[in-house]
């Protein structure tokens, strides 16, 4: 194929650009303007009157929010509750787990004495 | 086509993304209208497919959103850089897959009005698909530096940038492209020469 031709091809391929869906467009902003707003609410000033309600406010958010928070305090709780009073399914099962057994005692650098 | 910015005025590159990391909605607008289209020309010529195309356009225009505030002025053109992040999202892909003939006339855009006739339009849809389909078969550094190359139009010391080369060789695989697109049309040159001497 003559050069010519080549570039006759490629002349013709620049000329037409792709259609770009709205679809596609719109997810792209949909991401550029999410970002902005995380932006605009981690630079939201933070009012020296009620210092520490902003300070918690904006720690709360970073965690997650009021559903992270009460997950993680629902959790907590579960888990205290369950020590203190651990229902009887669960009796028979954390002894195993807990009690210490006796085990031998290996010597990891043992004396070459013995072999003197 | 639907569009949802007004493309009539470019700011400098560099200070729109100045402008979208303070939060800017129209200069989110502008970039997304000016890169985009060009980004996708790119991935579909790289993939073959309209919809992982679309794909790496959106995530490479996620990490430019996420790099904004980050931005130097006065440092990488911002063109190169998602040349760069597009390119290694196809290579990504393209490794990642065991790919077969997938160009099909949807992926080709419809010629404009301006075209003469209809039967025109058809014959070079035809060269258009003759020349994708061999532009798929040649290994993917080759294609990568001939579509930037004579696709998107950049220089070769950009383009040496975006693939992470020195000029000379972006000038040889360019060189080895072409002959091998030369080999691969030269099958059909026949059939594409008759129907331009129609």
């Amino acid at each position: 194929m003559r050069k010519a031709n080549l570039d006759d091809f490629f002349a013709q391929a620049r000329s037409q650009p792709p259609e770009v869906s709205f679809d596609l467009q719109s997810r792209i902003l949909s991401d550029a303007f999410l970002m902005q707003d995380q932006w605009a609410r981690r630079a939201a000033p933070i009012n020296s009157s009620n210092l520490w309600f902003d300070v918690a406010k904006h720690f709360f958010a970073e965690l997650g929010g009021a559903m992270s928070i009460s997950s993680v305090l629902a959790a907590g709780l579960s888990g205290m509750w369950i020590g203190f009073a651990p229902p009887a399914a669960l009796a028979n099962v954390f002894p195993a787990f807990l009690t210490t057994q006796q085990s031998d005692i290996f010597d990891l650098l043992p004396s070459d004495n013995e072999f003197q | 086509m639907q569009m949802l910015l007004d493309s009539s005025s470019y700011l400098d590159d560099q200070a729109l993304l100045a402008q979208f990391a303070k939060g800017d909605r129209d200069a989110a607008r502008n970039l997304t209208l000016h890169f985009t289209p060009r980004l996708m020309r790119y991935a579909i010529r790289m993939l073959s497919d309209r919809l992982e195309a679309e794909d790496v356009v959106q995530e490479t225009m996620l990490r430019l959103w996420h790099q904004a505030p980050l931005w130097q002025a006065g440092g990488a053109k911002i063109q190169t850089w998602l040349y760069q992040v597009a390119s290694h999202l196809c290579i990504d892909r393209l490794r990642k897959r065991k790919r077969g003939f997938s160009v099909s006339l949807n992926d080709i855009d419809e010629p404009g009005d301006e075209q003469p006739t209809a039967e025109a339009g058809l014959m070079e849809k035809d060269r258009q698909i003759a020349l994708y389909k061999a532009i798929d078969l040649l290994p993917e550094r080759q294609r990568q530096a001939i579509v930037l190359r004579h696709i998107e139009d950049l220089g070769n010391g950009e383009i040496a940038v975006i693939m992470g080369i020195g000029i000379e060789a972006v000038e040889s695989l360019i060189a080895r492209a072409k002959r091998n697109l030369g080999t691969i049309l030269a099958g059909r040159q026949d059939e594409l020469m008759k129907d331009e001497g129609h």
